[in-house]
């Protein structure tokens, strides 16, 4: 369960950020690639955060959408529309970047460009 | 420090020593001498991971497909003693550019779990450039690995100083695949570093997979881990 680790990197990372001030909100920013269940993440978050100043805190997860495109053969592509068997997908959730490593979903080449869809990150915080 | 960074540091904070066999030029032996290492430092907790992300040749020199476990993050594969990774069990060839090397070197440290290690040895990649600038953070030490040949001390010597300009420290130098003895020595000594070596074994290319290492590899390898302080 890969939400758990980053749960907890992401609320080590607030818990530094608050420096002993009450956190109201977080917002976070996650890229596609990632396939990270924001509701499970959400929840973790609130589960991790009792106790810390984050306890109570509201959490929004902003998905990012990505595009890769072909410098060969110029087509455009949604991650969705990358074939990608169970065992690649798990690959890409633990390292975007590798989304490289399967091509051109049209006509294979490996010269694409990879654009959003691998971001991590805190957007806003508010404390109180 | 962002989040990866916090669960990296968490992930390490319980490795006493971080060792990472790098040499600048390819071809040289690192990946070998490395692997060796590892196995020689069992019964001792000791992790390998192979940070050759395009030309990983770890699994082949163990002769292991393993699958990562996932939990929390991914467990490394565990074979004779030692805890791998190696991104070579996952693709058979995966071109990235600089930038998402780097991004991919900072998820591995983020999300694979060594838990307590004596040692962690890396393999790094030839060449002296993300791989070596996303690892420094983490205060590693440094093997450097060169054979006698004039064209590979040349560029392991700007490996030098160039890790020195990083403050990073040398516990010195190997010189690999010597056929009778070694002629680095003084050059070696004369940057102020140690010198050990290894002599060329025939057997090696045979004995890739469970009889590895072979005989004499096993012995120069112990005799070098000696010399260089790593135990």
């Amino acid at each position: 369960m890969h939400e758990l680790a980053l749960a907890e990197g992401i609320l080590k990372n607030l818990v530094q950020i608050a420096s002993g001030r009450r956190v109201e909100k977080l917002v976070l920013r996650i890229g596609e690639f990632r396939q990270i269940n924001p509701s499970l993440l959400i929840s973790l978050l609130q589960d991790l955060s009792k106790g810390t100043v984050a306890e109570g805190m509201e959490v929004q997860v902003e998905t990012v959408y990505g595009e890769i495109r072909c410098l060969d053969c110029g087509g455009e592509f949604s991650f969705n529309q990358v074939p990608l068997t169970d065992s690649q997908k798990e690959c890409v959730h633990f390292f975007p970047s590798t989304l490289r490593a399967f091509g051109c979903p049209q006509c294979g080449s490996p010269r694409i460009e990879i654009r959003g869809g691998r971001e991590l990150e805190i957007k806003s915080v508010v404390i109180k | 420090m962002n989040s990866l960074s916090l669960l990296a540091e968490e992930n390490l904070k319980n490795i006493k020593r971080v060792i990472c066999f790098a040499s600048g030029k390819g071809g040289v032996g690192k990946s070998v001498l490395c692997s060796a290492s590892a196995l020689m430092l069992v019964p001792r907790g000791v992790g390998l991971l192979d940070l050759d992300i395009h030309g990983s040749s770890v699994p082949s020199i163990f002769g292991v497909k393993g699958v990562p476990r996932e939990e929390k993050g991914l467990l490394p594969f565990e074979t004779r003693g030692v805890k791998v990774f190696s991104m070579g069990f996952m693709f058979d060839s995966c071109p990235l550019l600089g930038s998402e090397i780097s991004e991919t070197i900072r998820e591995i440290f983020a999300i694979v779990r060594w838990g307590k290690l004596d040692f962690l040895l890396i393999d790094m990649p030839p060449g002296m450039g993300e791989e070596i600038l996303e690892i420094l953070p983490f205060r590693p030490q440094f093997v450097v690995v060169t054979t006698p040949s004039p064209i590979a001390w040349e560029v392991a010597r700007k490996l030098v100083h160039l890790l020195r300009r990083a403050r990073v420290q040398i516990l010195g130098v190997i010189e690999n695949m010597c056929m009778n003895e070694p002629r680095l020595h003084d050059k070696v000594l004369r940057l102020g570093l140690k010198h050990s070596w290894v002599r060329f074994d025939p057997q090696l290319d045979e004995s890739f997979g469970e009889k590895f290492p072979p005989p004499q590899l096993s012995e120069d390898v112990n005799r070098t881990l000696g010399e260089l302080g790593i135990c």
